[in-house]
Parts: C-alpha cells; structure tokens; sequence
C-alpha cells in the first residue's frame, strides 16, 4: 500500500497549512469566533477562491475532481487550527449529498454556486431520537397540490445559522426506522413555515434546530428520487464521517506538541515538567493513540472506495471508534498534563478539548459505531 | 513583613475560587526564611477591600467566571487577623487540603448526579426506546454505580476510623472521587445526545446576554458546563499525578 501524497496534493496540504498559519491563528481566530455569522466570511471567499470548496466534487460541476482524500488533507490541517467556518457541513456533506443523489440540473444548479462560495447549503436530517442512525427519520411529508408539504423538527443542523438552502430528510412512506420511504426535499431558508431556532455548542460552531410547520415545496425540490434519499444519505454521513476524523487528527496532533512544549518549559519542583516520568509515559501513550487514529483514517478512506455499503459503514465505523477513543484521551491528558492553565478560556488547548468531544458526538458517538460495527463482525 | 502591629502582604495568589465575590480572603504568607521551607509561613485573613487587593478574573473553559488571580500589593493586615502563632500556617493549610482532599471526592454530589443521571437516561430516547435500556450506555451506567458504591464504603470507612485521616485513604478518595466526578457529568453529557454539548450561556456573565439558549430540555442546562469545569478536579487539590506519588512514597514506600 502506498501512504505517500501525490505532488498535487502535498502541494493542496502545503498550501492549507500555510493558511491556518498566517490566518488562524488563536488569537484570529478569537476574533473570527466573535463575528455575527460566528465564522470568518472572508476565510470563507479565500476557500472558494482556492478552489477549496469543491476539493472533494467532480470537475463537471466546477469542482476540483479530487476524492475523499483531497478533503481528508484539508480538514486534518483545518483541525490543527481549529476552524470554525461551515466547510464539513457545507462542503463535505451537504456538498457530498447533493453529488450524490442530485439529477444533473440539481448538481449543477446547486453545487456550482456553492463551490464558488455564493450560496451555503446544509443537511437537516438529525432527530433527538436518531443518535446517528439515519434511518431514523420521524418529519413527514405528504403530498399537497402537485408538490409537497413538510413537518417535523430536525435537530442541531451543523451549518444552519447561514445556510440558504436545507437539504430536509423526511418520510414520505413507510414507519420509522425504515430505511425505505426516506426522501431528500431542497428547501430555501426563507421558507414560510420554517423556523429556525440557532444556538451554539461548546465548540463555538453555530447550529440550528428547524422546526417545519406545514412547509411547502414544489416537486422539482425533492432532490434525487421520492423514497429514495436513505442511499445518498448513508454514502454522505459515512464520507463526512471520515473526513471529521480527519479534522480529529489534525487536532490531537496539535494537542500533542502544545503539550510537549508547555512540559518542556513549565518549571516546578526544581526542575521541569518533562523530567517526570509519569509525564512523559503519558505523553508516549498520546503520542500512540495519535498514531493510532492517524493510521485507521486511512482505513476509513480506503472503506470509501468500498461498492457494497455495508463493508463501507462497517470501515467507517471502525474509524470512528478508534478516532472517538484515542480524541478523547489526548484532549483529556492536554488539559491534565498542562494543569491550571490548560483550564483556562484563553489558553488554547481548552478549545481542543471541546471541539474533540464535539466530534465525539458527531454522527453517531463511539457506542453508535461500535454497536453498528458489532452487527457485522463476524460478517466482514 | 511586619510592620508594628500590621503585615505588610506583597504577591500573587492564584485559582481563587469565588474572590470577586468575597469579603474576606484567607492567605498563606511567607514571613520567615530560617529553617526548613515550610516553617515561615503563616496564615492570615485579608480584607478583600484594603488598598492593595486586586482580583483579576479567569475565564475557565466552561465560559465562566469562578476562580480568580489575586494581586496583593503592600496590603496591610492587622495582626489580629493571623490564625494561630507566626510560622505556623504550613500545618494549618495541611489540614485544610487533606480536608479539601477529602471532600474533593463530593460523594454525596456524585450520588446526586448519578440519580439524575439515571432520570435523564429514562426520559431521553434513542429510537423508541430510551438510552438507559441500550446495553452499551447501561455496562457503563452499571461501572460508574458500582465504582461510586466502593467510593462510598472507602468514605465511610475512613469516617468510622475517627482517627486523623490516614494519607493513603485521602489520596485515594481524592483520585477516585474526581475521576467519578468526571465520568458521571460525561455519560450525563452522553445521554443528552444532541443537547449534551449545547452551550447554556452562565446567565452572571457579562457580555453573554445576547447568546441565545439551545432549545433542548431543560435539564441540559448546565451538563455541559459540568463535563467540562469537571476535568479540573483532577487536577486541584494536589493533581492526580501528585496523589500517585503520595501512594507510592508514603505508603508504599517506593
């Protein structure tokens, strides 16, 4: 197997490396984090710009035809400078989504301006219920005239404060939790009937509840098939998955050296805090887990490129585990081998910490993927 | 510095919980320098509003305002207000952090929180059913239950031995304390699911008025901020890492 990156894309690393750098750095991003739309619009027109947006989406839509390994490299240097524009709910997997299960006109229609960062679109699937399982959809639509009408209520929309257009899972037939009778509508953000209810996590990333009271929609808005929607869906969590463990390791590997430079240089007892060896068997033991969730992310890419859906999940799962597991001893030890000051809001590893138990939680949380791993493991 | 019937307190105190809302401070000083280290110390009581005090307020990860620096410069304070003789401060405070250490493991707020806990977890669904009957989320319910039950006899053992608190059994209820401490506002964070790390602003927060409330229940207000104000616990009081190293030495004698 080979690990190594092409030119292009050491050059797409190189390149949002040295943005996270002259751009985010903490005290930037302070002041990014602070703004009203709670991420940086400028950042956002320098990604579009870059081409960035569309890293992971064909080039017939005027993307830069690359694969979930393009957007892999972004998002584990987004995650060393802990970035809070919308790219993985925008780009990634709403992006993801509509490629996915889009006709041509909607592809078009829909990605080509989002690619060139005039339009924001995000995913309204999740359910309090749901706790990672996509099939879970309880929001009803019924059919109404020629088009349709939506109800329901859909839970920490990642990307919602800005978005333009939702992409709404809901049921058109079936009971819940079938995995048929799922359907994808594409609705405007300024919907009547649409309320959006925005708050923000402990990361300081802006999410939304929605909440459709009789929304209606034409028939041209379902995106992709009516009943159909539960395919895409599956295929856009599972690479938007990989791609938030990839944003996990860039992270923890941040994590890593802030902490081994603060151990290098924090005096105490007479000496420093990296002669103890406590502290630096704990320090080696990060240093694994990093390793670790470095090396089965690779795993996860290489179950992207999976035909049966099944093998897929089941290499996604795996890299959520090992990623949930190993996020959450290096950002716990970050802040406990820093001490005091690890605690603290202006001190930056703090901000690690919570955006790596965010993403804990996100689609589907360890015991999600260890349950769905587990179904299969005598299977694969 | 002594200073007629006054000291004369100049330095820097740090990790001062509830200063900016105190009117009296309590401080170890230095005010000899014979001898072994911990033998010119003394401990005072300081007016929080004598010339000189200045709180600076430290923001802690959960976004709130609980702990403080406390700048003394040149602060005057009667001799009065020193508890027992010069010198003596070090045994004073030695008995102040076994009892913080003690009380660090805050069993009876565990157990109030793994009651809670086990509430939400039969209110919160996942699927149809709630999250306390998934059998992963309820293995590790189970552990937590148990390890507090251990916490709770080790507590109680060490309060019928009505003698001075032996040091193994202090740092022991500290580490393990903490550490349930930890875990019982995770998995609370964890059965909250897509509430669990929504930000509820600390209403006493300046400059927080116009963050809006997450629309979850509302007993999610507040998991968060405990998930994440709780990862000091294990390092106050004498961090985990110095408990350990009580054990081996004092007790173990390694």
């Amino acid at each position: 197997m080979d690990f190594s990156l092409n030119e292009e894309q050491s050059l797409l690393r190189d390149s949002a490396r040295r943005f996270v750098e002259q751009r985010y750095s903490f005290q930037q991003r302070k002041a990014i984090v602070a703004q009203p739309d709670g991420f940086s619009r400028e950042c956002w027109r320098a990604y579009a710009d870059f081409g960035w947006l569309g890293a992971g989406l064909p080039e017939d839509v005027g993307g830069m035809g690359g694969t979930a390994i393009e957007t892999a490299i972004l998002m584990e240097e987004f995650g060393r400078g802990l970035i809070v524009e919308p790219y993985l709910s925008c780009a990634v997997l709403a992006g993801g989504l509509v490629n996915a299960a889009g006709n041509e006109t909607q592809r078009r229609e829909l990605l080509s301006p989002m690619i060139n960062g005039e339009r924001m679109l995000a995913l309204a699937h999740g359910e309090p219920p749901a706790r990672g399982d996509a099939a879970w959809v309880e929001a009803r639509a019924v059919r109404r005239g020629g088009g349709w009408s939506l109800r329901g209520r859909k839970s920490r929309v990642l990307g919602g404060l800005n978005a333009d257009v939702f992409i709404v899972a809901a049921r058109t037939s079936g009971e819940t939790p079938d995995c048929r009778g799922i359907t994808l509508f594409l609705v405007k953000g300024d919907a009547s009937g649409l309320k959006r209810e925005n708050y923000r996590l402990v990361d300081r990333t802006r999410v939304s509840d929605l909440i459709l009271d009789d929304v209606e929609v034409d028939s041209e808005s379902v995106l992709g098939k009516v009943d159909g929607g539960f395919v895409p869906l599956q295929l856009a969590l599972d690479e938007a998955t990989v791609a938030v463990c990839a944003e996990a390791v860039g992270a923890m590997e941040h994590v890593l050296w802030t902490t081994r430079d603060y151990l290098k240089t924090r005096s105490a007892f007479g000496t420093t805090l990296s002669t103890f060896q406590a502290l630096r068997h704990r320090m080696a033991d990060m240093l694994v887990e990093l390793e670790q969730a470095r090396s089965i992310v690779h795993r996860g890419l290489a179950s992207l490129r999976e035909s049966d859906p099944e093998v897929r999940s089941h290499g996604v799962s795996a890299t959520k585990i090992q990623v949930g597991e190993s996020a959450r001893f290096v950002g716990q030890q970050g802040i406990q081998l820093h001490g005091g000051i690890g605690m603290t809001e202006e001190y930056r590893v703090g901000h690690y910490f919570k955006r790596l138990s965010v993403i804990e939680s996100l689609f589907g949380n360890t015991d999600f993927h260890v349950e769905r791993y587990g179904r299969n493991i005598t299977r694969f | 510095m002594r200073d007629g019937d006054h000291y004369v307190v100049t330095g820097q105190k740090i990790w001062t919980s509830g200063a900016h809302e105190s009117d009296m401070m309590y401080a170890l000083v230095r005010t000899g320098s014979e001898g072994r280290p911990q033998a010119g110390i003394t401990f005072l009581l300081l007016d929080m509003k004598s010339p000189g005090v200045t709180v600076r307020p430290l923001i802690t990860i959960n976004e709130s305002h609980m702990v403080n620096e406390v700048f003394l410069d040149g602060v005057r304070v009667p001799v009065e207000n020193r508890v027992d003789e010069e010198g003596k401060g070090w045994g004073l405070a030695g008995s102040l952090l076994a009892g913080e250490r003690a009380f660090a493991a805050d069993l009876p707020h565990t157990m109030r929180d793994l009651k809670e806990l086990k509430r939400v977890a039969a209110l919160e669904r996942q699927g149809a059913r709630p999250i306390i009957e998934n059998p992963l989320f309820r293995a590790k319910l189970t552990r937590l239950e148990v390890n507090i039950h251990a916490l709770h006899f080790a507590m109680l053992r060490v309060l019928s031995a009505n003698s001075e608190h032996e040091l193994s059994a202090v740092a022991t209820l500290k580490m393990r304390g903490s550490e349930l401490q930890q875990r019982v506002a995770e998995l609370l964070v964890e059965a909250l699911g897509d509430y669990g790390l929504a930000f509820y602003p600390d209403p006493f927060m300046r400059g927080y008025e116009d963050v809006p409330l997450p629309p979850g229940p509302q007993y999610a207000s507040g998991a968060a901020n405990n998930f994440l104000f709780r990862r000091a616990f294990t390092i106050v009081g004498g961090s985990n890492e110095i408990q350990r190293d009580i054990i081996a030495k004092r007790v173990l004698s390694l």
